[in-house]
């Protein structure tokens, strides 16, 4: 079989140097799929519209005055909204803020989820396994806003649960979301109850896949426990991890309704994330400088999620 | 043929017409709004038959998105209600209202002597007025008449009376679960505007951060004074909620309306709503404390008037009918339904208790500076000086005096950057 001439002209697109033979082979190809392709038709265009063309007139709100950015008419700004956000030190710090949050959340959240999918798939658990992956499930399908109101009344310094609990045990109270370091590590708790759950289905469904005969293997060549886990059953749930990593991180970068429902961004700015910090610019029509701000976000979950994706899948052996 | 053509066109001139007089507002006032503007409405129809105002209320973000939108691509409705800081911002971020100076100048003199100039210098950019004022919001402090009692107390004439008096509600109620006071420090506007400002202007001071001139005033002693008692409230004293660093005024009414706070701001658009639900009319309203030189005042924070965009399609209707919102039968009704007015001469027969003191002439009050309609960066200089505050809370300084002296310093060189734009 001919290779593509991509392969003997790098940097050219792959798609405009296929040979004229493999173009009318795809197009026979396409032609005789062409049921799929109409039944996907109206997602595509769903998609486009809905999806895409929103980002794509957000970019470009991003280079048009705030004045003029709601008109038929925008008045262009080039870069000028960008550095007016990167020149803004609140910024700056939301952005650090962010980041740091979405390290810490992906590696709890990917880690715990990991912990919870070997204990529920382990041999050793024979009573109520499914109650306890409903349990862990449950709060992924809870309406979001909900199961946050009710955790910021549940850490609530006045009359909260949590507190009752840990004075009734003599233990000090919690400050909950009335210091920046305790608001800070309260989203990443509630965040983490919501979606620990969903990395862990999909690692208990990686693990159901393992092929036990490897580990069976590695036991009868003298593997220590540890062993097995770190060098026959981590290199197979590779998949799940990158999955899981990727789509964290995507969902971290973004996190905005949290902190709408439970800090409002504070105290102190200790929450002030992101998308929470261009929804105030919103809030005060500053669309140009909010839309900046969304456009550098969006760009830093792509690259991101790309780096991580790639970063997966280089070291995937299997 | 020529028959039928004749009448289509008659027909459609009709329409055209009857059309031309439907003005439609936007406004963000809810139920209250909407019934205030049906009444307005049908006072307005009495004198001028075939025109109808009929009214739409957004929640608030909406509103202002929607109407710089609207503006934008000429489809505004033929008036926007709301209040000053807002009208200000969509002028700002538009450039598209019509000034309203000559409607204002040429109100009947028994309307326009009722205006102060603070009420027109509060939707006022440019030294233009946008909108015709006709609602002032007031403030002033509440306190629960049964805890003011059963403490034994009588409602407070300074600062002194009112930390007392909170601390004893604290004390009697169980401190933790009962707050000495209810406020909102969740951003910038709360902590300032609906906190610091009630102490500062509520001491009968003009200004809170900056004068006039643009000075920095914040380490003048009749300003610092309140403003450092403010952040002791959540720092050392600890008479508020300490969830408050993050409240916005819904939260700090589920501690009024919860019965968990003694004292707490009335805005004479709560009264309607107090009056028949919890606390239902149990709490006192008068001026704020003040701060050694008498009893202080009530606080004018804002002012809400009717705008009318520079190409709107009924803009001579609209107008006219925003200057009608000054005449004493719309101010009836706006102080029936929403209990705000710019006129002395209403009936006041009806008000409650609760409503009486902000229209009582002999309560004194102090207007907001409205200074973002003299300093289109004036917001960004209050989330500045927020930051400050909030990061004081946070870590209560040793020294106040030197705290409040140094912040002054950063907020002189805030206000020198701002204004090189």
């Amino acid at each position: 079989m001919a290779e593509p001439a991509a392969l003997a002209s790098p940097g050219r697109p792959v798609i405009l140097t296929l040979p004229r033979a493999t173009w009318r082979g795809a197009l026979r190809q396409a032609w005789r799929d062409r049921v799929l392709y109409l039944f996907l038709l109206p997602f595509a265009l769903l998609t486009a519209l809905f999806g895409i063309w929103p980002i794509i007139e957000s970019i470009v709100i991003a280079f048009t005055t705030s004045a003029t950015a709601l008109s038929d008419a925008p008045e262009y700004a080039g870069l000028r909204n960008f550095r007016t956000v990167l020149a803004d030190p609140v910024f700056a710090d939301s952005l650090w803020r962010t980041l740091l949050y979405t390290v810490v959340s992906v590696v709890l959240n990917v880690g715990l989820a990991l912990a919870i999918a070997l204990l529920l798939t382990n041999k050793l658990l024979t009573h109520g396994r499914t109650l306890l992956k409903l349990a862990i499930f449950l709060p992924v399908v809870t309406p979001d806003v909900a199961s946050f109101i009710t955790w910021k009344w549940m850490v609530n310094t006045d009359f909260g649960a949590v507190n009752a609990v840990l004075l009734s045990l003599g233990l000090p109270p919690f400050a909950g979301i009335t210091r920046p370091f305790s608001a800070f590590a309260t989203l990443l708790a509630v965040e983490t109850w919501h979606h620990v759950g969903l990395y862990a289905l999909v690692f208990m469904t990686n693990l159901q896949l393992l092929d036990p005969a490897l580990t069976e293997a590695a036991q009868i060549d003298g593997a220590s426990r540890w062993q097995r886990f770190r060098h026959v059953v981590l290199p197979q749930l590779r998949p799940a991890l990158t999955i899981n990593a990727v789509y964290a991180l995507i969902q971290f970068l973004k996190t905005f309704t949290v902190v709408v429902v439970i800090t409002k961004g504070g105290p102190n700015f200790s929450t002030n994330f992101l998308s929470y910090y261009a929804y105030t610019k919103f809030e005060v029509a500053q669309y140009g400088e909010a839309t900046a701000m969304a456009t550098i976000l969006f760009a830093m979950v792509f690259v991101l999620a790309a780096a991580a994706m790639w970063l997966g899948e280089q070291g995937d052996h299997r | 043929m020529r028959r039928w053509l004749t009448t289509l066109a008659v027909l459609m001139l009709s329409v055209g017409s009857v059309r031309a007089q439907d003005l439609v507002m936007w406004h963000d006032k809810g139920d209250d709004g909407v019934r205030m503007v049906e009444r307005m409405a049908e006072l307005y129809r009495a004198e001028n038959p075939g025109v109808r105002v009929r009214s739409l209320s957004f929640p608030t973000e909406q509103w202002i998105s929607r109407s710089i939108a609207a503006l934008n691509t000429n489809t505004a409705p033929d008036l926007l209600f709301n209040d000053n800081s807002r009208i200000v911002l969509v002028q700002q971020t538009t450039r598209r209202l019509a000034p309203m100076d000559e409607a204002i100048a040429a109100l009947p003199e028994a309307d326009r002597r009722h205006l102060t100039a603070s009420d027109i210098a509060a939707g006022s950019l440019d030294g233009r007025a946008y909108m015709v004022p006709f609602q002032r919001v007031i403030t002033g402090w509440g306190v629960r008449r049964s805890w003011l009692e059963a403490a034994g107390e009588r409602f407070p004439q300074n600062w002194e009376d009112t930390l007392r008096i909170a601390r004893a509600f604290q004390a009697r109620e169980g401190g933790g679960r009962v707050f000495g006071m209810a406020m909102q420090g969740g951003n910038a506007p709360s902590f300032l505007g609906a906190g610091v400002d009630l102490l500062v202007l509520g001491s009968g001071q003009p200004h809170a951060l900056i004068n006039e001139a643009a000075e920095v005033v914040i380490d003048r002693p009749e300003v610092a004074r309140p403003t450092i008692e403010y952040v002791k409230l959540y720092a050392t004293y600890r008479l508020v909620s300490p969830e408050t660093v993050n409240h916005g005024f819904t939260d700090m009414y589920q501690l009024i309306e919860g019965g968990r706070a003694g004292m707490f701001r009335v805005g004479n658009w709560n009264v309607a709503k107090w009056d028949r639900e919890p606390p239902a009319g149990d709490y006192v309203v008068g001026p704020y404390p003040g701060f050694g030189q008498g009893p202080g005042a009530m606080f004018v924070g804002s002012v809400r008037g009717m705008a009318v965009p520079a190409a709107g399609r009924n803009r001579d209707a609209a107008i006219r009918f925003a200057r009608f919102v000054v005449s004493r039968g719309a101010q009836q009704a706006s102080l029936d339904h929403m209990g705000g007015v710019v006129r002395a001469d209403v009936d006041t027969s009806n008000v409650t208790p609760s409503l009486r003191p902000f229209l009582d002439e002999n309560v004194r009050l102090q207007t907001d500076d409205f200074m973002a309609s003299r300093y289109a960066w004036y917001p960004q200089l209050r989330e500045a000086y927020y930051r400050e505050l909030i990061a004081a809370v946070n870590r209560p300084p040793a020294d106040w005096d030197a705290w409040i002296a140094a912040t002054a310093v950063k907020m002189r060189a805030e206000v020198a950057r701002l204004r090189r734009g």
